[in-house]
């Protein structure tokens, strides 16, 4: 031991971390956080008899009960489309990105056992969260493109050669928003509940059980949702048309550079304190 | 090789009561309110070469604690230079994201990546971790079913094995049962040898003596020597009777001038805070009235940290008389038959059915408990027979080495 190269070295002065360096020990983090990803995953559904499947169900149960709410009773049908198939492919994304958030967004606060002990870029904890619901985010699509032909008016086209772009933005999105809430947990703790409320009414403020066009005078405002961006593109993918797709997605990508902006900056300054308040 | 290099580390802390809330939060923005701060470390400056040892003592809340999180990268520094060379081991992370769904093999994959090893690298030792922990027959059970000596025996192989060029030990040694003690030891011996330079904070002055020749004492977040396991121990026995003369005398009820000093002691007679349990322990006290009494009764109440009382004990009424020019000088003689905790004693001097004369304020000691599977707070010496066999977990006096 005494004759082999240092493996590493650690250099402290003041609690700040430089940008760059924080990108580099992220980057070298990446198989650990693929780990505990992968453990955080396991764990969830190692204990349930249908395991993984559950994450399949959800978003499927809930496509069957808004599709027959929808078309017999509330019947906002747009012609010539799915509804159905609108509101799965709405669901596939929405329910990744709850997922991710609902865990992401307290990970610093929640694995302060672990975090508490050991350093590693605390950036990769709210990560891990969005990781596990990327995989059955993707899951999730590729069971809607193998039922795709079973919807009415649907049939396989080019643009659903897009649905890794819907799985990667949305990771990304999910990513730096759960990032930023995280950070801001640790230092007000009642952040969760607020994140938990506003879940509720994004979920309404982004088109996934009614179509754009209905939105009438909101509209505006429900483009500017970042995440009906994501949705909108994973409309386009499965229906082959989306309504305003260009002005969400614009804005989605606003959005994403904002909250990775204010993610590197904000942990540049806390990633090494973050823990001396757990 | 330098492995380690501190200059002048100081790390504040800005202490906030209570839950941080959003709403707190707010309202100190507007009103700009300051909160108070606390230097938990300052001014620590020190080195470590390769294959060096050193350790660090200091009373709880000295900054020992502080210091290895510090060290461990977990916690920044607020100001001053912090430089590891070579990849640090805390041992604090024993058990680290051990995730009690998931079996043993998975979690040391896991736990080990956690300490910095590379996925190969855990695979490599996978073999000989599992030997040291000596549970191999329960490698493929979800640690939730693992007695609580398994899961530390696991934990702790796991830590022991990351070879790292810089081992952070947070008085841990006392995991498992004498034999698996030993074993630790033993490793820990093997480590040094090979180069490695560690640093062990403890309360336990025989084993730091065993292991290294130079250690570091914190009190109040300061480095107050440097120098030989010697010095520091007298230093550390000077913190500790300055602070018990300064806890011990205290002024109450009536009698406002009468006052007690108290120091307690271990069957040797040395001035001691840290017992394991079974311990035989003397209180000595004299308290010094301002008039004077007959008929006095003394008293000392054992509590636990929380101020509740474990247990109290009081004399006879004390036929001679006391006052300003025969102050009274008390021996009690106790045995410790409490388990491991945060405990304190006090003692007051009265007259049956009046009022406290004097009384001291509670002088806080810890005791240590070296038999696994007995928690709480009375040790009641069980023994436990299963189908006619005897599985009583074996108990130490104290930590051999």
């Amino acid at each position: 031991m005494t004759a082999e190269a240092v493996t590493s070295e650690l250099w402290l002065t003041g609690e700040s971390t430089p940008p760059g360096r924080l990108l580099r020990e992220l980057w070298a983090a990446r198989r650990l956080a693929v780990v505990l990803a992968r453990n955080e995953y396991l764990a969830r559904y190692r204990s349930s008899l249908l395991g993984l499947l559950w994450s399949l169900l959800v978003p499927l149960l809930q496509t069957v009960v808004l599709a027959i709410v929808f078309t017999h009773v509330v019947r906002v049908a747009a012609p010539g489309q799915s509804y159905a198939l609108y509101v799965l492919s709405g669901t596939a994304v929405w329910s990744t990105f709850s997922s991710g958030i609902s865990s992401g967004s307290t990970a610093i606060v929640d694995t302060g056992a672990i975090a508490g002990r050991v350093y590693f870029p605390r950036l990769i904890l709210p990560m891990l969260a969005p990781m596990a619901a990327l995989v059955t985010g993707a899951l999730t699509l590729v069971v809607a493109v193998l039922l795709l032909p079973a919807f009415p008016h649907s049939s396989y086209h080019v643009q659903l050669l897009a649905l890794p772009l819907v799985v990667l933005l949305n990771f990304l999105f999910t990513s730096a928003f759960a990032s930023v809430v995280a950070l801001a947990h640790v230092y007000a703790r009642d952040v969760r509940y607020l994140i938990t409320a506003s879940m509720l009414v994004w979920m309404y403020a982004t088109p996934i059980i009614y179509p754009l066009h209905l939105a009438h005078g909101l509209r505006p405002y429900i483009e500017a949702n970042p995440v009906t961006g994501i949705v909108q593109l994973s409309h386009w993918c499965f229906l082959g048309q989306a309504d305003g797709l260009e002005p969400s997605l614009l804005a989605t990508g606003a959005w994403l550079v904002g909250l990775l902006t204010i993610a590197v900056l904000a942990y540049s300054r806390y990633d090494r304190v973050a823990c001396d308040r757990l | 090789m330098r492995r380690l290099e501190l200059d002048g580390v100081g790390k504040r802390f800005r202490i906030d009561s209570g839950t941080p809330t959003l709403m707190r939060r707010i309202g100190q923005a507007a009103k700009r309110a300051r909160k108070q701060e606390l230097w938990a470390l300052r001014g620590v400056t020190f080195g470590l070469d390769a294959g060096e040892t050193i350790g660090v003592i200091g009373r709880n809340g000295a900054g020992k604690t502080t210091l290895i999180r510090v060290l461990s990268g977990v916690s920044a520094p607020t100001e001053g230079t912090l430089r590891v060379r070579g990849r640090i081991a805390p041992l604090i992370g024993v058990g680290v994201g051990f995730n009690p769904e998931l079996t043993g093999r998975e979690n040391v994959l896991v736990n080990g990546q956690l300490l910095g090893l590379t996925e190969k690298q855990v695979r490599d030792r996978f073999d000989s971790i599992v030997a040291f922990s000596e549970i191999e027959s329960f490698l493929e059970s979800p640690v939730k079913y693992y007695s609580s000596g398994m899961f530390l025996r696991l934990a702790f192989a796991v830590a022991i094995h990351t070879e790292p060029e810089v081992m952070l030990v947070d008085e841990i040694l006392a995991v498992g049962d004498m034999g698996f003690q030993l074993k630790c030891n033993d490793k820990l011996r093997e480590i040094q040898q090979s180069g490695a330079s560690i640093l062990v904070v403890t309360h336990n002055l025989e084993m730091l003596s065993r292991l290294t020749a130079r250690a570091i004492v914190m009190h109040g977040g300061r480095m107050q020597v440097d120098g030989t396991v010697e010095d520091a121990i007298s230093t550390y026995q000077d913190i500790l009777q300055r602070e018990q003369e300064r806890d011990a005398v205290a002024e109450t009820g009536v009698a406002s001038s009468s006052k007690i000093a108290m120091s307690l002691h271990d069957a040797n007679g040395t001035v001691q805070r840290h017992f394991n349990t079974g311990d035989r322990v003397r209180l000595k006290l004299r308290a010094t009235l301002h008039r004077d009494y007959d008929k006095l009764v003394v008293m000392a109440v054992v509590q636990r940290a929380d101020g509740e009382a474990v247990s109290y004990v009081r004399s006879n009424d004390i036929p001679t008389t006391h006052g300003p020019d025969k102050p009274l000088d008390a021996e009690l003689d106790l045995t410790l038959n409490l388990l491991s905790g945060d405990y304190a004693i006090r003692a007051m001097v009265f007259v049956a059915g009046q009022p406290f004369i004097a009384e001291t304020l509670p002088m806080r000691f810890s005791v240590t408990n070296f038999m696994a599977g007995h928690g709480g707070i009375v040790d009641m010496a069980p023994t436990i027979t299963v189908d006619g066999a005897e599985m009583t977990p074996p108990r130490l006096s104290r930590l051999e080495g």
